[in-house]
Parts: C-alpha cells; structure tokens; sequence
C-alpha cells in the first residue's frame, strides 16, 4: 500500500510516538488533578508537550500553548472567544470548513479575499476588503486543498496597520515547513498531521496579552469554588480532562521534527513533490490545480484527468494500484467553486517524511496507465 | 528543617515553577494546596526556607507570578502557615 493522503492524517509515524502512548496508556493519571505519581507524570508530561511545541514555535513560554482536541475544536474556541457577530473578518477563498463554519455561527460581517489561477492569496487587495468595523484576518498557512503557501508577513503587514487580530489556522504547516509563533496573534495546530502525533489532539499557540472570552468551562484542577474557571492561559481552553496520552505520544512526534529537523523534512518532502509534478507534467489531460512545478508549495498535489470524476479515479487508484488518495472536496468549498471543480471535485495526494522515491514512480506510473486507457 | 510553601494562581504556574526551580538546582516538592492557605484543589510547592529568596529570583526570571509564600511551622494541633511579606521573603 502506498500511503499518499498525509495532509488528511499521517499514518506512518516514528516508533517513539507509539511507545509513548502505550507508555502513558499504562502509567499516567489525571494531569493536574492530585499530587500522587500517575497523576504527577501526567501533569508533567503536557507540560513537556507544551514546551516541545513551544520550542518548536521559536522558544515561546510554554503557558501560551493550550491543548484541544483538534485544530477545529481549537478554531471553535478562539474565533467566539475573540470576535462578536457585530465584527466584520476578513477570511479567505482557501478555508477548510473548520474555520468558515466557526464563522458562519458567529454570524460575523464577512468578506472573502481570492486568490490567483496559481492559488496565490491575492493579498494586494485586502486594503480593498476593510470595512469601519473590520476587527480580524482569519486565514490558512496553507491550503489543504492546493497547496499554496499564505504570505503571512504580507498579512501581518496589512494587520499591524489597521489594528486586526490576526488568526492563522496551520493545520498543513506546523511541522512541515518553519512557522513561528510571533507570526500571528493566535495559531491554531493539530497533532495528527505533519506533527506526526496521534489524531485527537490539537492546541492553540496564542500572544500572551489576549482579551479572551471564556467559552468552555468546567473543572479546571482549581479555583474550585469560583463560578468560573480561571481566564489565563492555557486554561482558559483547557476545562476538562486532557488526552494526555494523545499530548505524550505528540510530545514524541515533536521531538522527532526537532531531532531530525523542520528543513530537513521540508527538503525530503519537496523532493518527492517535485518529482511527482515533474512525473506526471507530461501526462495528456491531467490538469494541476495550484502551483506549477517548480513553485513554492507545500507536499500537497491536486489534479483531474480529464473529466473523470475525481471519486472514481481516486478509486481505480486504490482498486487497482493500492495508493490510497483523497477525492471530493476536502472541506474547502470556496476554493472548489472558485476552481469550477464542485462537481468532478479534485484528487490530493500529499506526501509525508516517511514516503519514498519508488512510491512517487509508481504513482506517476499508475496515472500514465490509467491516462494511456482513456485514449 | 523550616518549609516555605508557594502558591500560584492555576496547576500550570505550578508544575513551571517546579520546572523552574530544578532547573536552577533548587529541590522541591509538589504537595496539594494546604487547605489552611486556600480551600479547594490545586498544587502548589515546597521548598527548604533558606532557598526562599532564590526561588523568588528565579521564578521572576522565569515570568512566572508567585500568588503567596508562606512559612510552614508545626504547631499545636496542626501545621500552620503564615504569609512572607515580600521584604521577608527576600530575607529569608
């Protein structure tokens, strides 16, 4: 089986990340709630979660790190905590759901920025988008759909001068490409992607100076008597036991990015992009949605052939060939309309670390096969 | 041997200051918040009094809030805690 569907989750992971599960599985406690061993392992095993993704950040204080249960839970929190209906955002056509959809309850004003036929964010034209009561930008890293990459110091930019909070969703870069915490005001992450950690935990990386509004409560671990939990982070979004055994074993994906490198896994991954889009440029009728070969992307490659429905190829490459891919709309509904694509819906293969060279080849080569039979 | 206990304002700040201090070479203990100090759940830590003022410093550095720090004596009927003042606490 060749895995190619790592931006949805990844699925070959360091052995270091299962030994810490089962590890915790068997020794820790509730973190946080007592002072007996289990519970004062766990307590310190989110804490050294926290700092490893703290560090990875750029050496942050590990108290601006609140863990969730996914980057969606983590949107759900922050986007309601910090904006009113009353606000207008600014958010972009590459959103997965789990941000448009947090938005859409809020019932916030909302204008949408486009991008390019490259899938380049159009950002010269956020100026265009302001409005007297504009009070955010929330946007992508990284499209999970195309792969393109958000210029977010462009972003930043615009933010800084007209007073915007500045919300980043890097559900497809933390751990794949370098992303720093002083990027944004708040940056939403999951752990089950290029984190390499189990699905089930996610976190918010967030400025230590946030007006935020409690919007999930319950026990805390203290302040047992106040009708409310305390607002400082990280417990402000914390309310309720932690998967601690999910924040071990990610606390072991993190320090496998750390050991081996963020550039270095960025290097390996863009060589097994690169090859793919070179491979497959030269097959009739396959068309690539996003960047062109040769552009600055991350390890995600959406395509069609022709009009097959992007559901049956996705299936003939796993009937067929064993390479398991992603067809549909993968939660990115603007970026499919804007792309003419909601219909025939597109076929993503991403790539993780732990892909090789000979697998790129035979999907290349499967493709050519099944482009050859339409003939 | 006289005990200082701290206490700090959520179980995060508290499990970053034992972090902290053993980083610095002082030896802690993390013990339940005395319900003497604060009824309720919580940690907090305890440390040998002689090593009050330099936890202080440390924990300063680290950007870490001491909500109080107290005298630990065993008394009659009990353990009792008395609050540092803070010029105490850097004399300690």
């Amino acid at each position: 089986m060749i895995y190619f569907d790592n931006a949805a989750t990844s699925l070959r992971r360091p052995q270091a990340v299962q030994d810490a599960i089962v590890h915790a599985l068997g020794h820790f406690g509730n973190p946080g709630r007592s002072f007996h061993a289990p519970a004062m392992d766990a307590v310190r095993a989110v804490y050294y979660a926290r700092k490893a993704v703290a560090d990875l950040a750029g050496g942050i204080d590990p108290l601006r790190v609140a863990f969730t249960s996914s980057v969606t839970e983590s949107l759900n929190l922050v986007i309601p905590s910090l904006l009113s209906p009353e606000d207008h955002v600014i958010t972009t056509v590459l959103e997965h759901n789990s941000v448009l959809r947090p938005l859409y309850l809020l019932g916030c004003g909302l204008s949408v920025l486009d991008c390019d036929d490259s899938g380049r964010l159009k950002t010269e034209l956020l100026p265009s988008l302001l409005r007297p009561n504009t009070r955010a930008v929330v946007c992508t890293h990284g499209s999970n759909l195309l792969g393109s990459i958000t210029d977010l110091a462009a972003v930043k930019n615009f933010c800084s001068r007209h007073g915007l909070l500045l919300i980043v969703d890097t559900a497809q870069t933390l751990g794949c490409i370098p992303v720093l915490a002083d990027m944004a005001d708040v940056l939403c992450f999951t752990g089950h992607k290029s984190l390499m950690g189990p699905q089930g935990v996610g976190g918010i990386i967030a400025r230590a100076d946030l007006p935020f509004r409690l919007v999930k409560t319950g026990g805390s671990g203290n302040l047992s008597f106040e009708k409310h939990q305390s607002l400082l982070m990280p417990d402000i979004f914390e309310a309720g036991t932690l998967n601690v055994h999910g924040l071990w074993g990610l606390q072991a994906g993190v320090s496998f990015i750390a050991d081996t490198g963020v550039e270095t896994i960025r290097e390996k991954e863009n060589r097994l992009t690169s090859r793919f889009m070179e491979g497959i440029a030269e097959i009739p009728r396959l068309r690539v949605y996003g960047p062109q070969a040769g552009g600055d992307r991350l390890p995600v490659v959406s395509f069609n052939l022709g009009g097959i429905p992007s559901d049956e190829l996705s299936l003939r490459l796993w009937e067929e060939f064993e390479i398991a891919t992603r067809p549909g709309s993968h939660c990115a509904p603007l970026a499919h309309k804007r792309f003419g694509t909601e219909a025939q819906g597109m076929v993503r293969v991403s790539f993780g670390y732990f892909n090789t060279e000979r697998e790129v080849d035979d999907a290349v080569g499967a493709l050519r096969q099944i482009a050859e039979e339409m003939r | 041997m006289d005990h200082s206990v701290l206490t700090f304002q959520n179980t995060n700040y508290s499990i970053k200051a034992e972090q902290t201090l053993l980083s610095a070479k002082i030896p802690v203990t993390v013990i339940p918040l005395p319900s003497a100090i604060h009824a309720g759940c919580g940690l907090s830590i305890r440390i040998c009094a002689a090593d009050l003022a330099r936890a202080r410093e440390s924990l300063a550095q680290a950007g870490v809030p001491i909500q109080g720090a107290y005298m630990q004596k065993q008394a009659e009927g009990g353990v009792s805690y008395t609050l540092c003042p803070p010029e105490k606490q850097v004399r300690s």
